[in-house]
């Protein structure tokens, strides 16, 4: 369990705030070195087409051009590589800069170096690339065709991965069924769009051979892994840090072209290097997430028992694989994890995963359960619609109730309280009060909607999945513990924090455990000099992972102080308790020492220690989850009201049922919940990254691409279960993803409910207004629906 | 290119300069002045994030030219405690846990700092109005709002407490 104090459970505010309230935050564009330099990319105006030429020497002869690089020109200081050198997938070799093709629009072909961004942007227009036009292949059910232009033309086809599965059997399972939903869904490009954008800043020094690299970093142990290869470097020639991050959603989790060649230009000039990406940069090559198209049946008994399910995933990759996350990731997570919360024995899938000239797909937040949720979510529904049962009665009827349970393609769900999380959910939302206004207001010609999803979100993987598909991501994770002479405490951890408030929570673990002000704990996190390896900060794995190895350091270290508390008070170590900074001898205050006294000893007077203790007052730890390392479960119910004039959708409530575990922060968790909430509705109403048939990106500009403001809002109400999972310490289980994952289902099927009376078929994402008013055109609504 | 002299006078303190015609106020600023607050995450007015306040108003400094700006003066989120105390405004977004990376909040509070000296009690209506040209990603907004009508208390029980 969690400690007990003055701190854990409490919504305590955020240690790093003050500087951010100020403006005094520090993130890769508020750093800047002496000497330093700066760069611009000339970048494909092409979605696909071969390289005749590359012609610098204009740009080049120019006074102000420090330097200007093509491949060609950097290829002894950087390596061609590939992501996943093991697993079910197809090899191409990448290059930080195009060599022989371009593949995407916005694909880096050359770099400029001069004093500022303004000048190497004007240099920028002085390369001339010859480009001999290819056919873009943009969709991924067309580049699967056999006579699809291939991007690789080494490949006999486009699929980077094929991969099929099957448990029990589905195919004499559903021909035995009352209901079989049969369906092709389509889900929606997104990218994840964190306001500070990526940028990198990379010094080498000559004098000692080393690297520093300062970039807003999910995972900076990562990061350095995967420039040590690239640029062919002993990691302890390199140093990554990570400043202040202005969000980051999984974006800032791989290592992209620019960070390669900014690193490499550094070693090259001798010099600072930065580049910081503008926003067109960012909405071109971020990571883009989502795209899929999953053909469904399912069956379902007369009772509405889900019986079986074949699906078909096809995942579309983009162009290449990012190094650091391949390409795979999203498409095998979302076939292996569409069951969900629900009983399912009989399950086959297919995924594909396609390549397509487009930007390359990696991870956002939730990464594929947004998809499976809205998949299987909506299925659920359409059953229920077949079997004319209501929407709430067939999760009932599948939810799972005893734990733990292994689902059909192999993870344990350890322990969860889904059919209470939705008893919950019913209530808090007055279920049956909206079904009646619904059918009022259906009547006077206003259409509302009432929509559920449950879903199950693998958080803080672990067990070396990454590792044994060659990528150098850690599921383990780090921490080093002190007390310092003075009797101040310094956690280092591998994690890092993107404006989670990690560093808070951390602390609160620890100094509950050790008995200290709050004031007194330091966490450091985000620089390879000074932290112990980890993984970082994704799959929810901050207070998973980070609080594990807080809590288990925190204990080690106790169980120390407590042995040298007891040693020099004369007393038995399970006498002593730690409190307000002090360690005393239970049922007494008489007798105490302060922790400086302690650490004083540990440290100066280690001959006043207990006989065959090692000196000092630190210790680390090292921790990983089993696999499946633990569950989220969260269970969604909104009411909307669909204007079938302009096809907009206005949410009235939002309530929210979700089950992290015990609760660290209750502030923290909250925020993180309703951030990941909006995230996730601006998937389902309005983000789409549109590209036209020649592989242009349409919306390049958020005037395009239009993320929710302040008025696309909902309140949202939240309400927490708290069911500790048995394979984690202190029951923790990681929440930041959830909100975003059940989103566009609840929206889907709130939407879906409206517009019955229409007959209209809700199977694709987003439901922006255009799309809706689409839905229903010409459809006369049915009284009653 | 050349350079044009101007002279900026940014939270309270004067500035002389010469700038290039085509350079942005926002760089002005970050770079050439250090003001840091002022933070870049679109360059092209839709997110808010480099928010200033110019003469008194709500200005996006990604969109103008620090030419435009000679002679006015500018209030950016450094220029808010003056006193070693941080603004109730200031205050507030930490007690409400107004933000998480912080990358928004310095135009966050700009703007709300500006609602405030105008309406001093405002609407949820208004606050989400006032404050719809900044996007913040990782919010929900819902705990932003409840930060403006925290620090609408707090500057009420200030000008209270000053009052004779």
């Amino acid at each position: 369990m969690l400690p007990s104090g003055r701190y854990v459970g409490q919504r305590v505010p955020r240690w790093e705030d003050r500087r951010f309230v100020e403006g005094r935050g520090r993130y890769l564009d508020d750093l800047s070195l002496p000497d330093q330099v700066e760069v611009a990319f000339a970048r494909s105006p092409y979605a696909h087409a071969r390289i005749r030429r590359i012609d610098l020497q204009a740009a080049r002869s120019h006074p102000e051009a420090i330097g200007v690089y093509a491949w060609e020109d950097l290829r002894d200081l950087l390596r061609p590589y590939w992501t996943m050198p093991r697993g079910p997938i197809r090899q191409a070799r990448v290059t930080p800069l195009a060599s022989e093709k371009v593949r995407w629009v916005g694909e880096p072909v050359a770099v400029v170096v001069a004093r500022d961004r303004y000048v190497a942007e004007d240099l920028c227009e002085l390369v001339t690339v010859e480009y001999e036009p290819l056919a873009p292949v943009v969709d991924a059910l067309e580049a699967m065709k056999p006579d699809s232009p291939r991007l690789y033309e080494e490949w006999p086809d486009n699929v980077v991965s094929h991969q099929t599965f099957q448990a029990g059997n589905p195919e004499a399972e559903l021909r035995g069924c009352a209901v079989v939903v049969r369906k092709r869904f389509r889900s929606n490009r997104v990218t994840a769009v964190p306001l500070e954008g990526r940028g990198v800043l990379a010094r080498w020094d000559p004098r000692e051979e080393t690297l520093t690299v300062w970039m807003g970093h999910q995972d900076v142990h990562l990061a350095r892994a995967v420039l040590s290869e690239i640029l062919g470097l002993p990691l302890s020639r390199i140093r990554v840090v990570s400043p202040d991050v202005g969000g980051a959603f999984g974006i800032k989790l791989p290592i992209y072209p620019e960070e390669m060649v900014v690193c490499a230009l550094s070693r090259l000039l001798g010099r600072p290097v930065k580049w910081v990406q503008d926003r067109r940069e960012s909405l071109l090559g971020d990571t883009h997430a989502r795209e899929a198209v999953v053909d469904v049946e399912a069956g379902f008994d007369a009772a509405g028992k889900l019986r079986a399910m074949r699906i078909h995933v096809i995942s579309d990759a983009g162009a290449y694989a990012v190094a650091g996350r391949g390409p795979i990731i999203e498409g095998s997570m979302l076939a292996r994890e569409l069951p969900g919360p629900y009983d399912l024995r009989h399950y086959a899938y297919t995924l594909d995963v396609v390549m397509t000239n487009k930007a390359p797909v990696a991870v956002y937040r939730g990464v594929a359960i947004p998809v499976s949720t809205f998949v299987m979510e909506r299925v659920m529904d359409l059953a229920a619609d077949a079997l004319q049962m209501d929407p709430a009665e067939i999760r009932r009827r599948n939810l799972i109730r005893t734990f733990p349970y292994a689902t059909v393609t192999g993870h344990v769900y350890d322990a969860g309280q889904y059919l209470e999380g939705l008893e919950k959910l019913l209530e808090l939302v007055d279920y049956g009060r909206w079904r009646a206004e619904q059918a009022r207001l259906r009547e006077q010609g206003r259409y509302l909607g009432v929509g559920i999803c449950c879903l199950v979100d693998a958080t803080a993987r672990g067990g070396g999945f990454y590792g044994r598909l060659g990528l150098k991501a850690a599921t383990q994770e780090g921490c080093i513990l002190r007390v310092d002479p003075s009797g101040g405490i310094i956690a280092a951890l591998g994690t890092t924090t993107q404006g989670q408030g990690l560093h808070t929570a951390l602390a609160q673990l620890i100094a509950d455990t050790l008995g200290v002000p709050l004031e007194r704990v330091t966490v450091v996190m985000g620089d390879t000099a000074t932290t112990p390896y980890g993984g970082g900060a994704w799959a929810s794995r901050g207070a998973v992972a980070g609080g594990a190895v807080a809590l288990l350091a925190a204990r080690r270290l106790r169980e120390k102080i407590q042995h040298i508390a007891a040693h020099l008070l004369e007393a038995a170590p399970e006498d002593i308790e730690l409190a307000e900074g002090r360690a005393f001898v239970r049922g007494t205050t008489a007798r105490s020492l302060s922790l400086e006294e302690i650490a004083h000893t540990a440290y100066f007077v280690a001959v006043d220690l207990p006989a065959r203790m090692e000196p000092g007052l630190e210790v680390m730890v090292h921790w990983e989850p089993e696999i499946p390392a633990t569950f989220a479960y969260t269970a969604q119910a909104m009411v909307v009201e669909v204007q079938p004039e302009t096809g907009a959708v206005n949410i009235l409530k939002y309530v929210v049922v979700e089950d992290c575990g015990p609760i660290i922060n209750p502030g923290l968790v909250d925020g993180q919940l309703r951030g990941g909430i909006l995230q996730g509705l601006g998937q389902a109403l309005y983000e789409d990254l549109v590209y036209d048939a020649q592989g242009q990106l349409l919306t390049s500009t958020l005037l395009d691409y239009l993320l929710p403001g302040f008025c696309e809002a909902p309140e949202v109400e939240i309400h927490h279960l708290s069911t500790p999972s048995t394979r984690t310490v202190g029951g923790l289980r990681g929440m930041a993803e959830s909100g975003t994952a059940g989103a566009p289902a609840v929206l889907a099927n709130a939407v879906a409910d409206a517009l019955k009376p229409f007959g209209a078929e809700v199977t694709a994402l987003p439901l922006s207004p255009a799309r809706v008013a689409e839905l229903i055109r010409g459809q006369k609504p049915t009284k009653g629906g | 290119m050349d350079r044009i002299s101007i002279a900026l006078s940014v939270n309270g303190k004067p500035y002389q300069l010469a700038v290039e015609p085509r350079r942005l106020l926002a760089d002005v600023l970050r770079r050439d002045l250090g003001f840091t607050g002022v933070h870049l995450g679109c360059e092209h007015g839709v997110c808010g994030a480099c928010t200033v306040l110019l003469d008194g108003e709500v200005v996006r400094s990604c969109l103008m030219f620090a030419v435009q700006a000679d002679g006015y003066e500018i209030l950016t989120v450094e220029g808010l405690n003056t006193s070693g105390e941080l603004h109730p405004v200031q205050r507030a977004f930490i007690e409400e846990f107004g933000f998480q990376c912080g990358f928004c909040t310095p135009g966050m509070i700009l703007s709300a700092y500006r609602l405030l000296q105008e309406h001093p009690n405002p609407s949820e209506y208004e606050i989400r109005r006032a404050l719809a040209g900044n996007l913040c990603r990782c919010t929900g907004y819902v705990d932003i709002v409840r930060s403006v009508q925290r620090a609408a208390v707090l500057l009420t029980q200030r000008e209270a407490y000053r009052a004779p």
